[in-house]
């Protein structure tokens, strides 16, 4: 289900990019005008998440929620001068609901009493129906401001996530997305990577 | 322009090989092992003969499998066993080890604060470094016991013979519910 699903969304992904990219390609490209972009100090991004891959931990199946994303630009001209890009630190939280528990962890439905006091347990549970997530991710976003309307990002960084009730840690999120202009200063967002995929709307304030 | 390019587009295919790399669920098959460590509880449930647990590193951590069941566990505080026939089952260095188990049932128990097992017919019982041993056997069986290397109720050893087969002490101290093994 879920590689079926990974697969529709790729294809349709690599679609729509080559779409947006030729479009850009084709009209005036703002990509190598160094500060030509809408002016803001804060990036607020409502969105809703899909987790269409096994989170860290022990959650596993579709993943479905929404979260939050607030980025601050901190570096106007980013790491290649000649190019229209600039570098933002980003903080975020995301609530997903996961169909499933990865893994061979169950919990157990009965126990006995054995010797010595032991609880024995005899009847374990293959599944959990779901798990509830919540991530808090810190990223490195590095914008480029291809086209008037169009902009896109890479977002390394590192993220906290409680999930069943425990706080975790994972070293390593990656996100790679992209942001339609509605206006200067309000844009259609989407963003794929591990461990969440998001859309949702963003507001260059 | 195309340096750019180049770069979103490596940045798509390492997401894309991230994706692709994740594996689908791991449930717990026969003849595959599968393992539980770091939390708090864990019960792993394996239908069908031939199952491979281990689990390490946690609270609560058990297994309930069938036959020809292979169960390990250890750092764990109380680890749990409940099998069919021919298993083996190893705890060491918990606080508590209980199992459940039927006919030829191995049940290796060490550096234990209690161990604890109910074993079927032709088991084979070995506790060693314990606070408390207890074993019951609903056929016959055969228990050894080292530090204490006597088991005897003062040592915290106690065998119990649920079946028809009597209690026996071995030469060697080892106590065994039926005929003791050949030397």
């Amino acid at each position: 289900m879920n590689r079926q699903l990974l697969r529709i969304f790729s294809a349709l992904l690599l679609a729509l990019g080559s779409v947006g990219l030729c479009r850009t390609a084709r009209a005036q490209s703002t990509i190598k005008q160094p500060g030509e972009r809408p002016h803001y100090f804060f990036e607020a991004e409502p969105h809703l998440d899909t987790g269409l891959v096994d989170p860290p931990g022990f959650g596993g199946g579709l993943g479905l929620g929404l979260g939050l994303r607030g980025t601050i630009e901190l570096v106007k001209n980013g790491f290649i001068p000649k190019l229209n890009n600039s570098i933002g630190i980003g903080f975020g939280v995301d609530y997903l609901r996961y169909d499933g528990w990865q893994g061979p962890r169950g919990m157990c439905e009965r126990f006995e009493t054995g010797p010595s006091g032991t609880q024995i347990c005899v009847r374990a549970s293959s599944s959990i129906d779901h798990v509830n997530y919540f991530y808090v991710p810190v990223v490195m976003q590095w914008n480029f401001w291809l086209h008037r309307k169009w902009s896109v990002f890479g977002e390394p960084g590192l993220a906290l996530y409680v999930q069943d009730g425990r706080l975790e840690f994972t070293p390593f999120v990656l996100y790679v997305g992209g942001r339609y202009h509605l206006t200067d200063h309000v844009t259609l967002t989407l963003r794929i990577g591990y461990p969440t995929f998001s859309f949702g709307a963003s507001f260059l304030l | 322009m195309q340096r750019l390019f180049s770069a979103l587009g490596l940045l798509f295919l390492l997401s894309l090989a991230l994706l692709t790399g994740c594996h689908d669920n791991d449930i717990c098959k026969p003849g595959e092992p599968c393992e539980c460590s770091g939390g708090h509880d864990c019960f792993v449930g394996c239908s069908g003969d031939g199952c491979n647990s281990r689990c390490f590193q946690m609270e609560h951590c058990g297994a309930v499998c069938d036959n020809d069941c292979s169960s390990q566990c250890f750092d764990v505080q109380e680890c749990s066993t409940s099998c069919g026939d021919d298993c083996d089952v190893s705890c060491h260095n918990a606080v508590a080890c209980g199992a459940i188990c039927g006919a030829r049932c191995h049940f290796d128990c060490h550096d234990m604060d209690r161990c604890g097992v109910r074993a079927g017919d032709a088991s084979e019982i070995n506790c060693h470094n314990f606070s408390r041993c207890d074993v019951e056997c609903t056929g016959t069986c055969h228990v050894r016991s080292a530090a204490p290397d006597v088991c005897d109720d003062q040592h915290g050893c106690s065998v119990k013979c649920l079946g028809k087969a009597a209690l026996t002490t071995c030469g060697d101290g080892s106590v065994a519910c039926g005929g003791c093994p050949a030397p």
